[in-house]
């Protein structure tokens, strides 16, 4: 697996390095400054600051400003793995590379882990971008304890990488990336509490939420933030997590030997 | 005429059979922008409608009309942005190069392009817009006879819009970094989540550049007011913003045609 793994993130590495993806990044960038944008324009220009009582109910702060922050930057971290991760395979199918790793007897947790490590730079450079920019527009951040922070962030990465893993099946299955990574986004933005407390959305709305991993880091990543909570606190919320998070790694690998099979009897048979 | 007449044809049944083959078509054209909608009108969540400066909007209603006219407008013109995206793909499937060699009139082209694009692509998400008026019982009866006033408001503005971006994909291989750069901007700056009044001078002036705030201060004063007095100062705005991109567009086209010529080869030109 090891070996995999470092072979993998070694050939993305040279990969990234002779054609640096700028586009995928500039547009993650761009749409998280924009949403950042919007949630300033419209707490200071629109109304003033005058929040909704039931705001401070649900998220108890009246800091919507590092509320939305928070949300847009981790999204933008969630959007930029789910895509290196979750695109993978569809990448291997159209450079012609699918055929020679499926017939390789390659640990597939190897190859998943090896993308994962190689993007994780650019990934946290998207995130501290949106976050540092935040902070210039009034997102308070400095309280943060340093060691919780990384917690949080080590358990995103886990969960993004657990739901990247069954993105990529999806898409090797469907043979799309675009149709399938723009609705999961699209969708993901509505109903995981990025700019809004998702108790404002219908009953059935709050239902997907909870059984997407990002609404619960999300809430984790806020506690520690804005309240500087310790995370022992919130032991049951990481449980929750952690739980949701294998059952969409062990799903997507399970899904993936049955797709890889059919594939391979498609291809070979 | 009859010539420019068939090249508009071809170009728009060209636009239908290259888009709607697949399920996905319903995806980016009716169900991404219903969800960004309400992602847009659960974003107003948070605030006090009674206490902020402006007293925009009464109700949750009124923020449902001004959502829904501000999307239609962008959809309008984001099927255009995401047609100009389309001109790349001419470029990697090889038939860029057949396009200019041919005696086609390039304008009709291009505006062909653009029209069949909007009509496409706009026609799912008006009766979704219908679909809501109807149901939260918000449009005056006298507006019903702006809406082909509004439709045609729409579609030559975004037409216009969509030939300038046509043209500027044109000069490009990269077209997708160019598509964020243009998008995000004008659903900010062009008031389609937001009224551009309560901008401050320096996001005023960005806003001027799109004729989609124009259009959308000529639409929805006839739409949701039913005042055709209050939309025409608008008109000779957005009249005025046509003309310069109209002659920005033609500019580029002898320019881009030229920078292929000299710089392109058989395969890129």
């Amino acid at each position: 697996m090891l070996t995999t793994m470092l072979a993998t993130a070694k050939r993305n590495y040279y990969i990234a390095k002779r054609v640096f993806p700028w586009s995928f990044i500039v547009q993650r960038i761009v749409i998280g400054l924009y949403t950042v944008l919007f949630s300033y324009f419209i707490y200071h220009y629109m109304f003033r600051g005058y929040l909704d009582s039931r705001f401070e109910t649900y998220t108890g702060s009246s800091d919507y400003i590092t509320y939305t922050i928070l949300g847009v930057s981790l999204y933008t971290f969630a959007v930029s793995t789910l895509m290196n991760v979750g695109r993978s395979l569809m990448n291997e199918l159209r450079e012609g590379t699918l055929e020679a790793l499926l017939l390789s007897p390659c640990s597939r947790k190897g190859y998943f882990l090896g993308n994962l490590i190689e993007q994780v730079g650019r990934s946290f450079l998207e995130f501290f971008v949106v976050l540092i920019v935040g902070w210039l527009l009034g997102a308070k951040l400095l309280n943060i304890k340093i060691e919780q922070l990384i917690i949080v962030l080590i358990l995103s990465i886990f969960s993004f990488f657990s739901m990247g893993v069954s993105l990529a099946t999806v898409m090797l299955r469907t043979r799309d990336t675009y149709i399938t990574q723009n609705t999961l986004f699209i969708i993901v933005s509505l109903v995981c509490g990025i700019s809004y407390p998702i108790q404002y959305l219908p009953t059935w709305l709050q239902v997907i939420s909870h059984v997407l991993p990002l609404t619960h880091v999300l809430e984790l990543f806020r506690k520690v933030v804005i309240f500087g909570d310790l995370l022992w606190h919130h032991w049951i919320l990481i449980i929750k997590l952690v739980a949701l998070s294998l059952m969409y790694l062990l799903f997507g690998f399970w899904w993936l030997s049955r797709v890889e099979k059919q594939l391979i009897e498609k291809t070979f048979g | 005429m009859k010539e420019i007449f068939q090249i508009v044809r071809a170009e728009v049944i060209k636009q239908h059979r290259n888009s709607f083959h697949s399920y996905g078509v319903y995806f980016t054209l009716l169900i991404w922008p219903i969800v960004v909608f309400f992602n847009a009108y659960y974003s107003y969540k948070p605030f006090n409608l009674s206490q902020g400066p402006w007293n925009t909007f009464a109700s949750q209603e009124d923020i449902i009309m001004f959502l829904i006219t501000g999307f239609l407008g962008y959809i309008s013109f984001k099927s255009l942005l995401q047609s100009a995206f389309y001109m790349g793909h001419e470029r990697i499937n090889g038939t860029l190069e057949t396009i200019f060699l041919t005696p086609a009139n390039r304008i009709a082209i291009i505006y062909g392009r653009a029209f069949g694009a909007l009509i496409e692509n706009i026609w799912m998400f008006s009766v979704f817009c219908v679909f809501v008026t109807v149901w939260i019982r918000r449009i005056p009866v006298e507006s019903l006879i702006y809406i082909p006033i509004s439709f045609i408001v729409l579609i030559v503005s975004a037409a216009v819009w969509g030939g300038l971006m046509n043209v500027i994909f044109l000069f490009s291989r990269d077209a997708s970094f160019l598509m964020a750069v243009f998008d995000e901007p004008m659903i900010l700056f062009s008031g389609v989540r937001m009224p551009t009044f309560v901008f401050p001078i320096w996001a005023k002036i960005i806003s001027a550049l799109f004729p989609l705030t124009y259009a959308l201060m000529i639409v929805r004063p006839l739409l949701i007011e039913g005042s055709l007095s209050a939309s025409l100062q608008g008109i000779y705005k957005l009249l005025i913003s046509l003309l310069l991109i109209v002659s920005l567009t033609l500019w580029l086209l002898k320019k881009a045609e030229k920078n292929a010529r000299k710089n392109g080869n058989f395969v890129f030109y």
